[in-house]
């Protein structure tokens, strides 16, 4: 494929280039509850990068303080070089730095029709011009969500959600996108559907963090991956590598 | 009558009603404002429009500011800032909370935003002098431009303003996204961060706004009324919603024409029935009750007969649980002796008590603590419906009111003995709840609390009118005279028995509710209120344990409403039950403890009691030997006797703490591990990881990795390799000295 294959089958990104995306010793807790314990992960720009781990090891945890949902308690979050965690960013910060975030379950507003969640983040980030062309791009790649404009969005099927979110994504096209448990719950269909938008987006040079349960789409789609087990980093490296590491992590502990 | 005079009234009536309509109209506008963009059902909306309207006078009259700046002021300034201290203090950290807790915070935050405003700038609201408007001479200029019916100045700009605010919130919705990004941020801050919006900002900006038009309404409608006062607001504020409820809730023109409608209804309600009636019958007592409760009725109907107006709003935030999990509520496991000890020693405190003001208490004495007796009957019931079955009731006076009046008629016109009269006022009180929870049981959430206001203000504006319930006009002129009862040889007539009566009805009361929930029943009603989904599944009927509930609420409630009217021999309704102050008992007993007997006891006490023992000084003075040895100013501040005003700001600013703790203060000194306990924990965060450098073998005491979102639930279920227990730990942190101080700096930090 491109070049961003050859250099992630190295295991490290191109020297001299900044990575797109650093997570540098990383700890974040809920209150009380620690979720993770110094993780570092790089992500270069055009990269895919799987994360994989069993429930509660922290993969939605890790996405989060990507997207600066969650504040780590230490360490450092680098988009694109930039410090965001000594900025005190707040999750907007990240969007607007280029961070992209399917979260896990319902990513969409479910009180907006699917045309007022399109245009809440075409609006900004587009400008009033720029969200008609916007609708259309969206529409065009998922033509079902055209038929559905004036729909709640909280009132359409899992899939079109997803489709939804990811419509948003294709059209603005930010520098990381992560993506959390996309497959959760789809029919097996619009998971590949979601895949092949996830490989488009990847070839039009969006870095891709994929966090999945299902762990045969991910290994496909992504160069590294990078096994997450009670809040550690247990081992990373090229997804071809990983078959057997990962069916390890699965495995139940002890 | 001729032929043409039909058309005429009709034309008239439309034009009466149309400027109370426009008033309503203003108020609901800004309420859907309020409602849309903050997602907050705030009952405090009418307090906001008290405190700028208040302001206002207080600028034109005690300091005499020309017209143009005590308008900006109150408008421009007071109001935008006191929504957004409501943002960032109040409702921000509040996001998500329930809607239910909002709903219980924001009714404290109407008894206390006046009462600080009062206190703060020594408002006295002056009766009888009613405030000039914003235009000169607004209620003595007319114009009459139909040659029909003479507006006055008041009026017009009333109306104007309405329609032109609509105008420009229609704006501003439509032609920036401004109204989608408030939308976003009411379901889900998180996530419209996520789409690069800052939250903060958007609801900073929707609060100040909304507050801005309260405190728009509130001036301009300030005129209309005789004496500035907060209930007076509150009850507006209750007509408003209901003309909002017409719109749903959301639809700010549709609220516009709410509002007018409801205005033009009563104003031909007014001049049509009449003539159909004549002197009596039937159509008489409909007029003179049908109209006041013509918005109450409309509001219950819509709630209960609407059910989109219900899910409109409900969207659970996918992301509220990228926040911390709320500290649960739990239960120390103590040592039952020292339970059994405290028991005793509280029973012996509250016999020591009940000696001295029985043996010494002078009249006033003897009567605060049989009110606080009387009180905590009826507080009981809170216990019950809110405690128990999770139901905010905002009713709790009107059943009380119920059993008092039944006591009233039974004793008038039957002459019947007292007690017996108490008993059936009891019953009739349960009677009707349960009629009432027939269509109130299934709605959940804040429509409870909404349906049962609705019903509260339609029993407050028709029921104590009635002759055969309130006494109607007879009752106005003499008083609702309720006896003491005869026991046997005792005259309860005399205050010291009649208190140990109290005691005893008090007893058998709690006894009841304790067996209650300690039964089936109560744990019924505590499954319901954990999850009706997971009770529905092991076979509880969510709407016949309701049911139950607000019966057996509504009876605990009329008892005591029947020995608070014996104690003051009259029922006295204005003074005691009116649905403004009953709310007031609601936001007392859950700020103290809604949960527990002793919450409900604790909230009797501190409701008669407290202002004479702190805000008079009788406690602090029988230290230093009488109430005259208080210090009454301390430099600049004043001090004894504080203003009794400051019992409803600080209840209603504790009711905030309802959100977190909805157990109550009474409760969770019990229930809360101590503070050193907490400060211990705090600065000694359980997992320590003891090798920072490597980052890359999961270490052994990795013990609360837990997940995300299920809290403590989920951390246990997670697979610990070597479970470690938190003491373990404890002693993991004491032996690795280096590490401590790290940890130390991530405890403050959060």
């Amino acid at each position: 494929m491109t070049a961003a294959v050859t250099r992630a089958a190295a295991g490290r990104p191109a020297r001299g280039e900044a990575p797109v995306l650093e997570l540098a010793s990383v700890s974040a807790a809920y209150g009380p509850f620690r979720a993770l314990f110094d993780v570092s992960l790089t992500l270069a720009r055009g990269e895919a990068l799987a994360l994989v781990g069993s429930n509660g090891a922290g993969k939605t945890t890790v996405a989060r303080v990507v997207s600066g949902l969650v504040t780590p308690s230490a360490g450092r979050v680098l988009v694109d070089g930039a410090d965001l965690t000594a900025a005190r960013a707040k999750p907007y910060h990240f969007a607007r730095a280029g961070i992209a975030h399917a979260t896990e379950g319902r990513s969409v507003f479910a009180t907006l029709s699917v045309e007022e969640n399109l245009t809440l983040s075409f609006r900004r980030a587009r400008g009033r011009g720029g969200v008609r062309g916007g609708l259309e791009l969206a529409y065009e790649a998922f033509p079902v969500l055209g038929r559905r404009r004036k729909q709640l969005a909280g009132t359409m099927s899992g899939g079109e959600q997803r489709m939804l979110s990811m419509a948003r994504v294709l059209v603005e096209k930010p520098k990381v996108l992560v993506a959390d448990e996309l497959s959760l719950g789809l029919a097996p269909k619009i998971v590949g559907e979601l895949y092949a938008s996830l490989a488009r987006l990847r070839a039009e040079g969006v870095s891709l963090l994929i966090v999945e349960q299902h762990v045969g789409h991910a290994l496909r789609l992504c160069d590294r991956v990078a096994v997450l087990g009670h809040g550690h980093v247990t081992w990373s490296g090229p997804a071809a590598e990983a078959t057997g590491i990962v069916t390890r992590a699965f495995a139940p502990a002890g | 009558m001729a032929d043409t005079s039909l058309a005429h009234d009709l034309f008239k009536a439309i034009l009466q009603g149309t400027p109370p309509g426009a008033v309503y109209a203003l108020v609901a506008v800004g309420f859907v404002l309020t409602y849309k963009t903050s997602g907050v059902f705030n009952l405090a909306f009418g307090a906001q429009a008290y405190v700028s309207a208040a302001m206002y006078f207080k600028a034109r009259e005690d300091w005499d500011w020309p017209t143009v700046p005590a308008v900006i002021l109150a408008v421009f300034v007071l109001a935008p800032v006191l929504g957004l201290v409501l943002e960032r203090l109040i409702f921000r950290p509040l996001r998500s909370a329930s809607a239910v807790s909002k709903l219980v915070v924001s009714i404290g935050l109407a008894v206390a935003i006046p009462s600080l405003f009062d206190i703060v700038f020594r408002f006295e609201p002056k009766s009888g002098a009613t405030p000039e408007g914003i235009v000169p001479d607004g209620a003595n200029v007319f114009y009459d431009p139909f040659g029909i019916y003479s507006f006055s100045r008041d009026e017009l700009v009333q109306m104007g303003v309405a329609v032109v605010a609509v105008l420009a919130l229609g704006a501003l919705f439509r032609f920036g996204d401004l109204g989608l990004r408030m939308r976003a941020v009411v379901e889900s801050p998180k996530m419209t961060e996520l789409n690069g919006i800052a939250a903060d900002r958007v609801s900073a900006f929707s609060w100040a706004l909304s507050s801005l038009f309260a405190g728009l309404a509130g001036v301009l409608i300030a005129p209309r009324f005789n004496t500035l006062s907060n209930a007076d607001f509150f009850s507006l504020m209750v007509v408003a919603i209901a003309a909002a409820a017409v719109g749903l809730l959301v639809s700010l023109p549709r609220a516009l024409a709410g509002g007018l409608s409801l205005g033009i209804v009563i104003a031909l309600l007014n001049t049509f029935l009449p003539r159909w009636a004549g002197d009596g019958g039937v159509m008489k007592m409909v007029q003179d009750n049908l109209t006041p409760s013509v918005p109450f009725v409309v509001l219950f109907g819509v709630v209960v007969l609407v059910p989109s107006i219900r899910k409109a709003r409900e969207s659970a935030d996918p992301l509220s649980g990228v926040e911390p999990p709320p500290a649960s509520v739990y239960r120390r496991v103590r040592d039952p002796r020292a339970v059994l000890t405290g028991k005793l020693v509280s029973l012996a405190a509250l016999l020591v008590v009940a000696i001295i003001v029985l043996a010494a208490g002078n009249e006033l004495w003897v009567y605060l603590v049989t009110q606080a007796v009387a009180i905590a009957i009826i507080f009981l019931s809170i216990v019950v419906i809110t405690g128990m079955a999770g139901q905010i009731s905002l009713c709790q006076g009107t059943f009380a009111a119920i059993g008092a009046f039944t006591v009233y008629q039974l004793v008038e016109r039957y002459n019947l003995s007292v007690i017996v009269a108490a008993l059936v006022g009891a019953l009739i009180a349960a009677a009707v709840a349960a009629v009432l929870a027939l269509p109130v049981r299934r709605l959940g959430g804040i429509w409870v609390a909404i349906a049962t206001m609705a019903f509260a203000y339609a029993f407050d504006a028709v029921g104590v009118k009635l002759s055969w319930i309130g006494g109607g006009d007879a009752a106005a002129l003499q008083g609702t005279d309720v006896p003491r009862p005869l026991l046997g040889p005792w005259d309860l007539a005399n205050d010291k028995y009649f208190l140990v009566f109290a005691v005893l009805v008090l007893v058998v009361a709690a006894l009841a509710v304790s067996a209650l929930s300690r039964g089936t029943f109560g744990r019924t009603l505590v499954a319901l209120r954990g999850s009706e989904l997971a009770s529905g599944s092991i076979g509880i009927s969510a709407a016949r344990a309701r049911l139950v509930a607000f019966a057996v609420s509504a009876f605990i409630a009329g008892l005591g409403g029947s020995v608070l009217a014996m104690l003051n021999e009259g029922v006295d309704y204005d003074n005691n039950f009116k649905p403004f102050a009953a709310m007031f008992w609601v936001v007392l007993v859950v700020v103290l403890g809604a949960r527990s007997i002793k919450g409900a006891l604790t909230a009797a006490a501190a409701f008669s009691l407290f202002a004479e023992l702190v805000f008079v000084g009788s406690l602090f003075g029988w230290f230093i030997g009488g109430t005259d040895n208080l210090p009454d100013h301390l430099g600049p501040i004043s001090l004894w006797p504080f203003p009794s005003k400051w019992m409803y700001v600080l209840f209603g600013l504790a009711a905030i703490q309802f959100a977190r703790h909805p157990e109550g203060l009474a409760e969770r000194s019990s229930s809360k591990p101590s503070l050193v306990e907490k400060l211990f924990t705090r600065f000694r965060p359980l997992p320590v990881a003891p090798d920072a450098g490597g980052g890359s073998a999961p270490a052994a005491v990795a013990a609360t990795g837990g997940g995300p979102r299920g809290g403590a639930g989920r951390s246990t279920a997670t697979a610990v390799p070597e479970p470690v227990t938190i003491g373990a730990n404890r002693a993991a942190a004491d032996a690795a000295p280096n590490d401590a101080p790290a940890a130390r700096t991530e405890g403050k930090g959060r």
